[in-house]
């Protein structure tokens, strides 16, 4: 299925099943769209399987339930257009053969995906419309994390840590 | 109470959102500090879960109008083992403590955080 996917208006929630051949007046309002690392997009074609369709669903609604200063009640910033972009770009360059992480917003401004196998096997990506971290605990005591200028592309040592998670 | 926080004593971290809770303890985000850089916690030496939960419905969840679904327990020596962090005393409110020391990167302090949750078992209430 090949759909033009504009991020939706401000506080809608989609269900996964939610599909749409074309730009309709919601989508109209996303409005400027931010300048992404490495070049400007002003929408996003994309591809989208049944994994990725659903994951671009909780990206969208990540941000609509944090479109807003204080959407946490403790004061954290709003996710901005930029970050959603980011993570779009973030999902189509996963790897297929992960697992579909969970998506959510964090109070940091971010987007993350997560992928939990249990609570000494952890692994997060985060994206900003700037950098992406990541984050793991890969077994008893053993954390890593790093980060570098998000360039559409999951670095290896970020790849590394989500596989010692995920088996 | 001691005023400084020894390394077997017990720390009490509260959790209000239900989406904090894994199957086998605690989610790494109820560890994370908060704006300020710190983490609330409550020294919970001799304290039974009656009045833990007590302490932190009068002190956590009435501030923010919510009911505690629980804690997140671990000891100031897993804290401070093998991490930048450490447990100080912050009263008031009494038995309030606060965990600092947080590097000021995001995914360093995620991965601390994680490092925590691991250590921590979790006790939901009621």
């Amino acid at each position: 299925m090949s759909v033009l996917a504009r991020v939706p208006a401000r506080n809608r929630h989609y269900p996964s099943s939610y599909s749409s051949s074309g730009v309709g007046d919601d989508a109209s309002e996303f409005a400027r769209p931010a300048t992404p690392p490495g070049g400007t997009v002003s929408s996003i074609a994309v591809t989208v399987d049944q994994r990725q369709g659903s994951l671009f669903h909780d990206i969208v609604n990540a941000r609509a339930s944090a479109d807003r200063d204080d959407w946490d009640g403790e004061g954290s910033p709003p996710i901005s257009e930029g970050t959603v972009v980011a993570a779009i770009q973030l999902l189509y360059a996963l790897p297929e053969d992960l697992p579909p992480p969970e998506v959510a917003p964090e109070s940091t401004a971010e987007i993350s995906f997560e992928w939990y196998r249990d609570r000494r096997h952890v692994a997060v990506l985060s994206v900003d419309d700037t950098y992406i971290r990541w984050s793991a605990i890969t077994g008893t005591d053993s954390i890593v994390s790093g980060s570098e200028p998000f360039t559409r592309t999951v670095p290896g040592p970020a790849l590394d840590a989500i596989r010692a998670v995920v088996g | 109470m001691l005023s400084r926080v020894v390394d077997d004593e017990p720390l009490a971290n509260f959790v209000l959102e239900e989406n904090k809770f894994k199957p086998d303890g605690v989610h790494w985000r109820a560890f994370r500090p908060g704006s300020d850089g710190e983490r609330s916690v409550f020294r919970v030496q001799d304290l039974c879960d009656e009045y833990i939960a007590a302490t932190g419905q009068a002190f956590v969840g009435n501030l923010r109008d919510k009911q505690i679904l629980g804690w997140a327990r671990l000891s100031a020596s897993a804290v401070r083992a093998g991490t930048p962090l450490l447990a100080r005393p912050d009263v008031p409110p009494p038995r309030h403590a606060v965990i600092v020391g947080w590097p000021s990167e995001k995914e360093r302090q995620k991965a601390l955080a994680m490092l925590l949750a691991s250590r921590a078992t979790a006790r939901r209430w009621p």
